[in-house]
């Protein structure tokens, strides 16, 4: 019995140490990729940041909007929070992580689609991977982001089946600016893989967590715009009940006063020069963009 | 509790601290191993215990009201003839309010709605009753009786012991999934003081390690690819279906066999041996030989108590047909309340007739290539033939309606089987698999290396080891706890 108990608990103390060294590495180079701005997490949790423009949503968010020329027209200082595969769940509480640490924004954009009010899917969920034991960003996303005890505990068992994904992001070379990554893509329908119809849905929780959240933005004095970016037009044709969508939004903004700014039958929706797939602009189409939102911002005194 | 959950990895240790602690206390170990049972299957859902409880205390009482009957000593014809008919009495009464239980909890509104269907103007809303399924119900419902009907063959004596008797039935490591036990192989260990013995307690972690694998890696892997393809039929062609149906028969067979080894692995620590309930299986040569490999606590029972009693194949041609349907249907039906699984069962039986009335049933007893470490061609073309005609019957078995069943095989059987398929990286862990199943084939379990080399071996546990934690897919529920 001794010797079962020695043998077997230096087999598994073995086994936890060659897993737990791979793991600490992955792990560490995760919060430096430079795939979705990774390293955001940290800088927001060092309290050095202070900007009066913020952007949050999904990847369209975080490949739509150029701080650059955001910051230029509207001689500000914004920081793209989009997160890629998020929706307005993980939005909000990026946005209450970021307040915590560092002084609010004046500004928050809030990009959305017939999407934003799902919960957010699974996809590049390695960036939380660095924070398991921070326990403001652990028990806050667990739940959200399915993450059990054992992801938490056992070494290198959090990236199983996600391998693949972890390595690709890992190769993406450091083109972010301020948040912002431009795709120099060009428009291929493949890119995207949108089905005949795009089903528009709502998720209640989702619903009552930004329902939450403007309210605290008007408590704290905090302007939100919110922007559905453009969208190419083919798609736009396949959303079902596009209608329910607008009125969700419209009840939602009326109620807290909040302005929208409707890009999907702008010109940049017509043409496939400007998107590298159905739902994302590339680099081109995000500047133009960026550029008319700037504008019409600083024209409705947004400065 | 699953065995694949953090809970198990805390439970097991502690589990297994204290049983070896109590190792010179018979009596409290048992306790203990009752104890450990209950909190182990009470994690899922403690409300259902009481249903554990009930069935073990029916048959127990059984056991002990025939040994009173049998005790009563016999003078003369009538007084025998009196006591075998209430033995008889009591043994059926506990097969009645077992089966009853079971009936109740798992085909009560099978039944009311097939019932409903023949009669549509009942109100099956009035009928159905809002009911959970007890995870293993039919696996301790199938082992508690055959202690009774043991005790009745005399086959086994009566036992006094109730603490014993409650740890035989409700043994955690087989308690939701089997292998199904008998009481002449378990409860005697019981019985008896358990030993600890290293090599044993070793091979148990590598039968459970093998386990691990099969179930994480291989049928978790599976189950992507099957549920993408099942979820929407009509979008794939015949030849991706043939695929799923291929990759179904290895996430049924790695799920299932993976269960029983970490649970026959389980209970080598605590000095307990189980009944093999997978012998490879896929190498079989034909469908008799698949049955004898597949699932063989379950076949065995069956043949035990049902089809021999039925006279088995010593009776006439036409009794031998209706004792295959029985058998099979029955089997098709334990597995759950749906016309797929009677379907599937009638399938095999079909498969099966054409052998049993050549008396060709037993043609293959001995392992594939014994002394070999190639088939014949022929053997190879046997093997792949017979798991074919298995994976089609998983078609059936996995299918959630008979409409579905016919909508894949039609598919299959189409133009579109010539189609590029799409394939799954599965593949890769099921070759591995069935390499190593393939080399250990004549071993007790499919993991039991006998390489000489230290390094070598704890290589290969830290490779499979690896390859768990990081390509394991995330189904963590076993088929065949909703058996």
């Amino acid at each position: 019995m001794k010797r079962f108990i020695i043998h077997s608990s230096f087999f598994f103390i073995v086994s936890f140490v060659l897993a737990l060294i791979p793991d600490i590495i992955i792990t560490n180079k995760i919060k430096h990729f430079a795939y979705n701005d990774y390293s955001v997490w940290d800088k927001i949790l060092s309290g050095k940041m202070d900007n009066d423009l913020l952007i949050i949503g999904s990847s369209r968010a975080f490949h739509h909007y150029n701080p650059i020329i955001l910051d230029s027209i509207l001689n500000t200082n914004c920081y793209n929070l989009g997160r890629d595969g998020k929706n307005l769940d993980i939005s909000i509480f990026i946005y209450n992580l970021y307040i915590k640490h560092n002084p609010k924004p004046k500004t928050i954009l809030c990009d959305i689609f017939y999407g934003s009010m799902n919960k957010s899917n699974l996809y590049a969920r390695e960036q939380f991977y660095p924070y398991l034991f921070n326990k403001e960003i652990y028990n806050n996303i667990k739940e959200n982001q399915q993450l059990s005890m054992i992801d938490k505990y056992v070494p290198l068992i959090k990236y199983r089946g996600i391998l693949k994904d972890v390595i690709k992001h890992s190769l993406i070379k450091d083109t972010t600016y301020k948040g912002y990554y431009g795709c120099d893509i060009s428009y291929n329908k493949n890119n995207e893989d949108i089905p005949n119809t795009i089903p528009y849905a709502h998720d209640p929780t989702v619903f009552k967590m930004i329902e939450k959240w403007l309210q605290q933005c008007q408590e704290d004095s905090v302007n939100v715009i919110f922007i559905h970016s453009p969208i190419y037009i083919e798609a736009t044709n396949k959303i079902e009940d596009t209608a329910a969508m607008w009125t969700m939004y419209r009840n939602i903004a009326n109620k807290y006063k909040i302005p929208i700014l409707d890009y999907t039958r702008d010109s940049i929706c017509f043409d496939t020069n400007y998107f590298y797939g159905a739902l994302h602009l590339n680099r081109k189409g995000s500047e133009l963009f960026t550029q008319r939102l700037a504008y019409e911002l600083e024209s409705l005194g947004y400065k | 509790m699953l065995f694949n959950s953090i809970e198990f990895l805390v439970f097991l240790p502690i589990a297994f601290a204290f049983y070896w602690l109590l190792k010179d206390r018979l009596k409290l170990q048992n306790a203990f191993v009752v104890i450990s049972s209950y909190f182990f299957y009470g994690w899922w859902d403690w409300r259902f215990l009481i249903l554990i409880a009930f069935t073990s205390a029916c048959s127990y009482a059984s056991g002990l009201l025939i040994e009173k009957v049998r005790t009563k000593e016999n003078h003369n014809e009538n007084e025998d003839i009196y006591c075998k008919r209430w033995t008889r009495r009591i043994t059926a009464i506990n097969i009645v309010i077992n089966l009853l239980i079971l009936g109740v909890f798992k085909y009560y509104n099978f039944f009311v709605e097939s019932i409903v269907a023949l009669f549509p103007t009942l109100n099956a809303d009035r009928l159905l009753i809002n009911i959970i399924l007890p995870v293993g119900i039919s696996f301790y419902t199938f082992q508690a009786l055959s202690y009774s009907i043991d005790v009745y063959r005399r086959k086994i004596e009566p036992n006094n012991d109730i603490i014993a008797f409650f740890a035989f039935v409700s043994f955690f490591p087989q308690l939701v999934a089997g292998p199904i036990e008998r009481a002449t192989n378990l409860l005697p260990q019981f019985q008896q003081k358990r030993t600890f013995d290293y090599a044993t307690a070793v091979d148990g972690c590598r039968q459970m390690l093998w386990g691990f694998f099969k179930k994480m890696v291989v049928a978790d892997n599976c189950a992507v690819f099957v549920d993408q393809v099942w979820s929407d039929i009509p979008s794939f062609n015949g030849s991706t279906l043939l695929v799923a149906a291929i990759l179904f028969s290895f996430q049924i067979y790695c799920d299932f066999s993976g269960y029983s080894d970490i649970a026959i692995g389980c209970a080598k620590l605590f000095g307990i041996k189980l009944k093999r309930n997978f012998n490879v299986p896929y190498f079989s040569r034909d469908i008799a030989e698949f049955w004898r490999r597949w699932h063989i606590s379950l076949t065995t029972w069956f043949r035990d108590y049902i089809y021999i009693p039925l006279g088995g194949s010593r009776v006439s041609k036409a009794k031998i047909i209706r004792n295959t349907f029985i058998i099979f249907l029955v089997s098709g039906f334990w597995h759950g309340a749906n016309w797929t699984f009677i379907v599937w069962g009638a399938f095999h039986a079909i498969l099966f007739l054409p052998l049993i009335l050549r008396g060709k049933n037993r043609k293959y007893t001995d392992i594939v290539a014994m002394n070999r470490k190639m088939p014949t061609f022929k053997e190879l073309l046997q093997m792949s033939f017979t798991f074919l005609l298995a994976a089609l019957g998983w078609i059936i078995f996995r299918s959630d309606n008979i409409s579905q069943t016919i909508l894949i095989f039609s598919s299959i059987f189409s133009s579109s089987l010539f189609q590029v398929p799409l394939l799954s990286k599965s593949f890769i862990f099921i070759i591995v698999m069935l390499v190593v199943e393939w080399i250990n084939r004549d071993k007790d379990h499919p993991f039991q290396i006998t390489i000489k080399s230290k390094l070598l071996r704890y290589v290969i546990y830290y490779a499979i080891m690896l390859t768990i934690v990081l390509f394991s897919g995330n189904q963590e529920t076993f088929i065949y706890f909703q058996f």
